[in-house]
Formats: C-alpha cells, structure tokens, sequence
C-alpha cells in the first residue's frame, strides 16, 4: 500500500490535508498524515517527528511518499536524510493539484515513473490568464 | 574571499540564509565551516541544491578555514561564513582567524543541550554558550541578532544576558 507524508513550513501540511478532505473526502489517518513545522523546530526535532510517523507507516511493508514545500528546506533535509534509512521517495514543491491527483491515485503510484508523471500533471494546472 | 557576513546557524545554509542574507548581499560564495559536516556527503548535497545558481560554496573545516583565510586574504569574491556551532567560532578565533561582526541568529532546540534556555526561537542557549559569547564580547567582537536581511539587527544583548 502506498501512504503519504506531508510535511511543509509551519502548518501548511495539516493545511493541505484539510483542503484536501474538502476536496477528495476523509483520509484514512492510517494512509495520510500531515507533520507541523514550527518556527522554533531544529533539523533535529523535525527529523524525528517524521521518522515517528514513517515508523508507524512501517517502510518496509508500505511505499511512503513524503510530499515537502521547498526543495532545500528544512523539511525535504529532514526527509532526505531519513531517505538513507528507509526506503521513500520525497516529493517537492507541492501544490493542491499534485497532492489531490496523489491522494486520489496512491495505490497505483508504486515507483518514481508512476510518480513523475503525476508530477508532469500537476506541472499543467500552473497557469496564468 | 571578501566576507560579507559571519553568521552562526546549526541549520546551516537554508532558506532564510539563502532568500534573504545571500541575495540582498549579492554573494558570490558560500563558506560553511565544522569539522564533521566537512566530511557529510549527505549534508553537503542538501546544501548544494539550497544555494543560488551560479554561486560557489567550501564546506571545511576549522582549520582549513584558518588557511583560506592565510592565502585568500579580504578580497575578490563575496562570502558568506557560515559556522555550524559557537565551538567552531571558537575554534577558528584559537586558530587566529580574526571575526569582527557575528550574526547569532542560529541557536536551536537539540538533543546535545537538554539544559539549554530558550530565548526566542532562534536562541536556544546552555551556559558553555553563554561562557563562550562571554569570551567573544571580551575579546571584542560585536555580538548581533537579525534574523533576516530586513529585520534590523539588534545587540545580541537585547535578547539575552551573558
């Protein structure tokens, strides 16, 4: 089974997963869940809050994709570095449309193809008129 | 090597650093100075894909700091030191680098200083800290605190006393 991490500056990533059950309904907490960053986290701290919640994602049964904000942030660097431990791909720059399409299809992004090309998707619905 | 600014920051180069501090100051270099993230493959490929297109960065060590500063002198290139931790202020300063200006605003909540105070959420500082900044602030170094390139630096001061 596939499930999704989502963790962003500040509260974006709870943000997003309320704006995402708006959308595409209740998520199963056992299959997405959001991770705060605050202002007074180290690398440290954040590191092992996400790695609290991949461990109860249990890596080694499940695909975990972590969605971050900045690539280069302190979010994505704490992914990253959790990255060398447990097998996962880290997703940036996330935006609603991307995280919708992969909330909606998660069970069929199953490698880094599958999951680019959701991200070449996403990359359409950035416009301006 | 022209340094533009002396910081510490356990975060290392990161946002604030890069979006504020590096582009309003126009850096062409990025020095990042602790003996351990000198030799993290992993630390240093996050800080390559923080830093500007086209700017330069060094990840080394203390003492390889000392000799760039020897044979760089002030000049050419502007540069952004960052220190990981106070220790390796120290270390440099022991060393004979000379710091005029130091940015503090890089002190946070970790593992390593279950016994450290906060004092907002950039100064998390246990009493070696406060020790240390003690010896710079005799030593002369003018101790300051900004956040970011837009926020007024203030005295380090102002926010704790050591």
């Amino acid at each position: 089974m596939t499930k999704l991490i989502l963790v962003a500056h500040g509260d974006l990533g709870n943000s997003f997963l309320r704006s995402v059950t708006m959308i595409a309904g209740d998520q199963n907490p056992d299959e997405v869940a959001a991770i705060s960053f605050s202002p007074d986290d180290s690398l440290d701290t954040l590191k092992s809050r996400i790695e609290e919640q991949l461990v109860k994602f249990n890596p080694k049964e499940n695909h975990i994709i972590v969605c971050c904000d900045l690539k280069a942030g302190t979010p994505f660097n704490a992914s990253y570095l959790l990255s060398k431990k447990y097998p996962l791909h880290i997703v940036s720059g996330t935006n609603l449309p991307l995280l919708l399409e992969l909330v909606m299809s998660k069970d069929t992004l199953t490698d880094l193809e599958s999951i680019n090309d959701i991200i070449e998707l996403a990359k359409t619905t950035i416009s301006v008129m | 090597m022209s340094v533009i600014l002396y910081k510490i920051d356990e975060r290392l180069v990161h946002g604030q650093v890069v979006a504020s501090f590096a582009k309003y100051l126009s850096a062409d270099e990025f020095i990042i100075v602790n003996d351990k993230v000198a030799y993290d493959d992993d630390q240093i490929t996050l800080m390559e894909l923080a830093i500007p297109a086209g700017t330069e960065m060094q990840v080394i060590t203390c003492a390889e700091f000392k000799e760039v500063v020897d044979t760089n002198g002030f000049w050419g290139k502007k540069t952004i030191v960052v220190f990981r931790y106070l220790t390796d202020v120290m270390e440099c300063i022991q060393l004979g680098v000379k710091i005029d200006r130091l940015n503090c605003a890089g002190f946070f909540q970790s593992k390593d200083k279950p016994n450290a105070i906060k004092y907002n959420n950039n100064l998390f500082l246990d009493d070696e800290d406060k020790a240390n900044l003690r010896k710079l602030a005799d030593m002369g170094v003018d101790l300051y605190y900004q956040l970011t390139f837009v926020m007024q630096a203030s005295p380090l001061t102002s926010f704790v006393k050591f």
